[in-house]
């Protein structure tokens, strides 16, 4: 049972195909209402669609003690990165199922690529509220702090930093070109390269956040812990889901202005934006390159 | 029965219970906040979703924000009629409210070269008339005027050539120029309506002239012509 279940937490198309079963089985076109054959498929893949969707959005995560204890020899260094693994990911699913469904009453036209761009805006936001936690209360009493200093650039990678930098550069310079557009196609232009300038002014702000948080004086397993845990959250956490929507929404942005150029720079945007969410997944996390 | 497996299984991690150690559980949650219980989590994360489920409903509908041509595919064909008393060239251009939520258009702006827009009116089209009023005309009223959700209004666009050498351009172009007299609406709930927020709408799927060619009522004929501009260019001459 528990296999079958940790299956169907891990095959999260299920999530849309079974829906879009339902649709099919149910819909009119047979004429004289449902079979039997047609109503137990039907109810089949309505009762798989909730019990995944109950599954995520109660944080049933199945494969983050297996990736912890590749990441950490360490017990306690485990325990915490299993939080962080099992937290994040909630919070991702959860973003981006919130994304989808907005998508779904916001885009009227039923625009593939804009209903990925709000999955892609719900997981960023996600992973990034996932980290806000250090504003909360803290109990009172005296504590050891670790005033070890700490910068951004050891916890993140060189290839998403640039990454960052050349969609705000290239934010700017769209805005600035869309001056000399089409009327029509200026304001959705320059729309999109500020929410992608936006977009990456954040992500850059939450590094740090997440990065300078204070840290308690810890063993040095458990220290070595957090700060592998600060890497996974400043790359595969929010940044690299912040870069997909980015790039995504600097692809839409250059599609619109319609010349040849820019449509082949808006796929390249597009598979860019493909390939930093493929690599935030945790499932795509090794130990040999949990930093990179 | 697998949510509880998975719940001894977390708090046993916690516990440092199968990693041969015990460890501060008040370290860990100094760095990153307790887990709460599935059954909490799961409740939260129902939540949030619904949360979206009803801002999709709210946006959707056109609650919060005035759309009234969201998700729809409209067009209306028509002669040009001539207003006599104001000079002018009158266009009409439909728009639907296909929203939930009644609209008010206050103003409406027009996309048209060598035009300019003299005035305007609109009438409500109410097509399921149960009275049969349906496809009367009902005169057109001055701005502002109210949209019922679900119905339909035409805006009368009141226009003059000012550039009648654009008119030439334009026929010249033929069917490869681009729609001429996009109007452009500005809608809003009412007064006093909550949120008070308004709209623009461009309502480009009805131009008066799709691919040139026109025609214009008057009292007595029906007169073709290659585009409404140099239609009335040539009336005024």
């Amino acid at each position: 049972m528990t296999g079958i279940l940790d299956r169907l937490v891990r095959v999260r198309f299920l999530l849309l195909l079974a829906p879009i079963v339902v649709l099919l089985v149910a819909s009119p076109a047979g004429g004289d209402g449902l079979g039997q054959g047609s109503t137990a498929i039907a109810l089949g893949s309505l009762a798989l669609f909730c019990l995944s969707l109950g599954l995520n959005l109660a944080g049933y995560d199945p494969d983050a003690p297996a990736i912890a204890s590749k990441l950490s020899e360490d017990p306690a260094g485990q325990a915490l990165l299993e939080r962080w693994l099992r937290r994040s990911k909630r919070f991702r699913f959860v973003g981006g199922a919130a994304g989808f469904v907005i998508s779904l009453g916001v885009l009227a036209d039923g625009n593939l690529f804009q209903i990925l761009l709000f999955v892609l805006l719900g997981i960023a936001v996600g992973g990034g509220l996932a980290e806000i936690h250090v504003f909360r209360r803290r109990s009172g009493g005296s504590r050891l702090a670790d005033l070890a200093v700490r910068h951004v650039a050891d916890y993140t990678t060189r290839t998403d930093r640039w990454a960052l930098i050349a969609i705000a550069v290239f934010a700017i310079a769209l805005a600035v070109v869309s001056l000399v557009a089409s009327a029509e196609a200026r304001g959705f232009v320059v729309f999109s390269s500020l929410a992608a300038l936006l977009v990456a002014a954040v992500a850059g702000a939450l590094q740090r956040l997440v990065v300078v948080r204070p840290r308690p004086a810890l063993p040095d397993a458990l220290r070595s812990a957090d700060d592998l845990l600060r890497r996974l959250a400043a790359t595969r956490g929010f940044t690299r889901p912040a870069i997909a929507l980015g790039a995504g929404l600097l692809a839409q942005a250059l599609g619109r202005l319609g010349t040849d150029v820019a449509i082949a720079a808006a796929v390249l945007f597009a598979i860019a934006s493909l390939a930093w969410y493929v690599s935030s997944r945790q499932s795509q996390i090794r130990p040999a390159v949990a930093i990179q | 029965m697998a949510s509880a497996v998975d719940d001894q299984q977390a708090e046993d991690v916690q516990a440092g219970i199968g990693h041969g150690s015990s460890f501060d559980q008040a370290s860990l949650d100094q760095l990153i906040p307790a887990p709460m219980s599935r059954l909490r989590t799961f409740v939260v994360g129902g939540l949030i979703l619904m949360g979206a489920v009803a801002a999709a409903f709210l946006l959707g509908g056109g609650y919060l924000v005035p759309q009234p041509t969201r998700g729809s595919s409209f067009g209306s064909d028509g002669a040009l009629r001539i207003d006599r008393e104001g000079g002018a060239f009158i266009g009409e251009v439909m728009m639907p409210n296909n929203s939930a939520r009644d609209v008010r258009i206050t103003a409406v702006d027009l996309d048209a070269p060598g035009a300019e827009l003299v005035t305007v009116t609109a009438r409500i089209e109410n097509s399921t008339d149960g009275e049969g009023r349906g496809e009367d005309r009902v005169a057109s009223l001055p701005l502002p005027i109210t949209v019922p959700a679900g119905e339909r209004a035409f805006i009368a666009v009141h226009f003059r050539p000012t550039d009648c050498d654009e008119a030439s351009a334009l026929v010249d172009a033929g069917s490869a120029g681009p729609p001429w007299g996009i109007a452009t609406a500005t809608v809003d709930f009412g007064d006093g309506a909550f949120p008070p927020l308004n709209a623009s709408v461009r309502l480009d799927e009805d131009p008066i002239a799709e691919v040139g060619g026109s025609s214009l009522l008057t009292a007595d004929q029906l007169l073709d012509g290659d585009h409404p501009l140099a239609l009335a260019c040539e009336v005024l001459r």
